[in-house]
């Protein structure tokens, strides 16, 4: 154990000098050097042979990082196309072709424009952009709390989007004031537990004040829904909440994609801004510090966009639980954990998956089945599948 | 670049003669209530400083203040003649890194990523690091011998090589002071000189290094100045050799400790301390 460091660089040196050894015969003895390599603690002897740097493996490591992020791209075009033509009324390729092409040739049937323009599309890109909210709002919760279990709602974001919705649902609004109701209730949630984290903790931890009024928040804000399912008439609303917070993207039109994009744009700026942040703000607070980053603004910022990111998704989508918590995990054994590559390939998966899953919820049975049934039952095994290969890396 | 390039040259003006580090009358504490008075101390450039003391006397809260990361209650601290009072993170962590004892990360950041991290203060505004920005960390791989691990996971890695890379990191950070705590702490002899020697190097580059410590011996192996931080007794600064006495580290830790020459082979010589277990426990 004692020299381990020092031998592991040693017979490294060693395996890599051979070949540069043969290219350039002008080297200086190997065995000598790798001696003095070992003798010094490591420090590769300079100017005798070629000695390993660490810059010599840097543009594979970047060149397979971009190849990922190529293939992650080129999945979700694919899935959006073939989600596009999947559905109740049938659609090929071809008709799909003549209805993009539409605006120039000017022949597409208005069945199929009505359908597609209306329903099919709006759906598909809700679901592309609310997987792609969730996922890149949980991977920068993962960051700033320093733990890959914790899932975008963490602060109760979702769970007073919930009340928002139950609570439009009870006073009769919309489906646009139902929409706005369940945002604002989510960022208010966020900020509730924000604002208590800050007033009890001023002295404690940072980070796990504010875990445990998130708890609090959530609790208090289930209970507020529990209060107005209770108060909700059991004919009509209550089965209408009930729907609703079960999650699902069937009724999404196109103008509800208009807010939905708008917070996604912001928060994925902002997030992604803020990428290189989240490393070192993965690191803890102190060492954060130490490299110089304001760790509470920085933290504030990046709760404030993955607020907006998840409280917009959730109210249009209803609950979608496990896709924040999921995709990060699946990207991170694509790229790693450096968020420069993480973030970006964490959206991409996430819309791609929440399009394939929401392909399955609205083909596979005559009744669309719920969204969030069936990211629970794809993501719980899957996450037990992603602990035990963790367990076994360790 | 530009705007980086000139705040580097600003602060290097008073590097040349003003100390790394100068502690005076500095009082430290939580909350307003202090827990060390009156504690004055410097540190040249090219100069190590170990910080020892009993458990619980306060050698961690003056090391946080010194970091920054606890607000002072009274006195000065200044770095290359700066007084840090309004000094930004950010400005700090252009002239301080700091190695953390240990680093439990929960995500598998590869020795390359880590290493990056200490780029950090040095980017302007969020920007992430550039070509250059890996370059320097690439170098100082190179420099602590970690290339063969530059793409393996952090956290896979033995005690000895994490603290090499945490050093790594803090040498990217191109500092004037790096503040080390217990750089030593869970590795057996044969790392413990590993590190012990990385240090000297980083000495002898120039740099001021003030670290914690429990073991007296490390003082003495870097020949460096000490500040004893006491139970009651107050603070006593010095080199190794004047201060660490006998009599001085027996009040220090409350046991009775013989100091002593050490030889090996080839006249090799060093001083050791060590203390008695069948020593009646000095009452302080």
């Amino acid at each position: 154990m004692a020299a381990e460091p020092l031998v592991g660089t040693a017979a490294v040196a060693r395996d890599e000098l051979s070949p540069a050894c043969s290219a350039a015969p002008a080297c200086a003895p190997v065995e000598g050097s790798v001696r003095t390599a070992r003798k010094l603690g490591g420090t590769p002897a300079k100017g005798l042979v070629r000695v390993p740097s660490a810059a010599d493996g840097a543009p594979s490591v970047r060149r397979r990082k971009a190849l990922v992020l190529v293939a992650l791209t080129a999945l979700v075009v694919a899935s959006f196309l073939f989600s596009l033509t999947l559905g109740r009324y049938d659609m090929d390729f071809g008709q799909l072709l003549a209805l993009l092409a539409a605006p120039f040739s000017g022949s597409a049937e208005a069945t199929d424009a009505n359908v597609f323009f209306t329903i099919r599309l709006p759906r598909v890109l809700a679901a592309l952009v609310v997987g792609a909210a969730l996922s890149g709002a949980g991977c920068a919760f993962q960051g700033i709390f320093k733990n890959p279990m914790v899932s975008p709602d963490l602060l109760g974001a979702s769970a007073g989007a919930c009340f928002g919705a139950a609570l439009g649902i009870l006073l009769s609004f919309g489906s646009l004031g139902i929409e706005i109701a369940a945002f604002a209730a989510g960022v208010a949630a966020v900020l509730v537990s924000y604002g208590l984290s800050s007033v009890i903790g001023r002295r404690m931890s940072g980070v796990l004040v504010l875990v445990l009024s998130g708890l609090v928040v959530g609790n208090l804000f289930q209970a507020f829904t529990s209060a107005v399912k209770f108060l909700a008439d059991p004919n009509s609303q209550l089965p209408e909440i009930t729907f609703w917070l079960m999650g699902g993207l069937s009724s999404v039109r196109e103008g509800d994609l208009v807010g939905l994009l708008a917070a996604f744009a912001v928060g994925t700026v902002g997030i992604m801004v803020l990428r290189w942040r989240l490393n070192v703000m993965a690191l803890g607070d102190e060492e954060a510090l130490s490299l110089g980053v304001n760790v509470k603004r920085t933290r504030l910022a990046v709760i404030a966009c993955a607020t907006l990111l998840t409280s917009a998704s959730v109210a249009v989508a209803g609950m979608v639980g496990w896709v924040g918590l999921i995709v990060p995990h699946l990207a991170r054994f694509l790229v790693g954990s450096d968020h420069r590559a993480l973030v970006p390939a964490s959206m991409l998966l996430g819309g791609a998956f929440l399009m394939l899953v929401d392909d399955v919820c609205r083909s596979v049975y005559t009744t669309e089945i719920p969204l969030s049934i069936l990211t629970a039952i794809l993501g719980a095994p899957l996450f037990v599948y992603l602990i035990c290969r963790q367990r076994k890396s360790l | 670049m530009s705007a980086r390039e000139r705040a580097r040259a600003a602060a290097s003006i008073p590097a040349a003669t003003a100390p790394a580090l100068q502690v005076s009358h500095l009082a430290c504490g939580y909350g307003g209530a202090s827990v060390l008075d009156d504690v004055s101390f410097s540190l040249g450039c090219g100069r190590a400083l170990v910080l020892l003391g009993p458990n619980g006397v306060g050698k961690t809260t003056l090391f946080k203040t010194i970091l920054g990361f606890l607000p002072r209650i009274a006195g000065d601290v200044r770095i290359e003649g700066e007084d840090v009072r309004g000094w930004t993170r950010k400005r700090y962590a252009r002239s301080v890194a700091y190695v953390p004892q240990t680093h439990d990360s929960a995500f598998g950041f590869t020795v390359r990523e880590m290493v990056l991290m200490g780029r950090t203060p040095t980017l302007d505004g969020l920007a992430g690091p550039g070509r250059e920005d890996e370059r320097i960390a690439d170098a100082a791989i190179d420099e602590l011998g970690l290339a063969a691990l530059a793409d393996r996971d952090c956290t896979t890695l033995s005690g000895g090589e994490r603290q090499m890379v945490l050093i790594a990191r803090a040498l990217a950070q191109e500092p004037r002071l790096l503040v080390m705590d217990e750089p030593c702490a869970n590795l057996d002899l044969g790392n413990q000189v590993v590190v012990l020697k990385r240090i000297l190097a980083l000495v002898e580059r120039g740099l001021a290094v003030v670290i914690t410590s429990h073991d007296p011996n490390h003082a003495f192996l870097l020949g460096s100045d000490v500040v004893c931080v006491g139970r009651g007794s107050g603070v006593t600064a010095g080199a190794a050799r004047d201060v660490l006495t006998a009599d001085a580290l027996g009040a220090l830790y409350g046991v009775e400790v013989g100091v002593g020459e050490v030889g090996g082979s080839e006249g090799k010589r060093g001083t050791a301390c060590t203390p008695f277990l069948d020593s009646e426990r000095i009452d302080l």
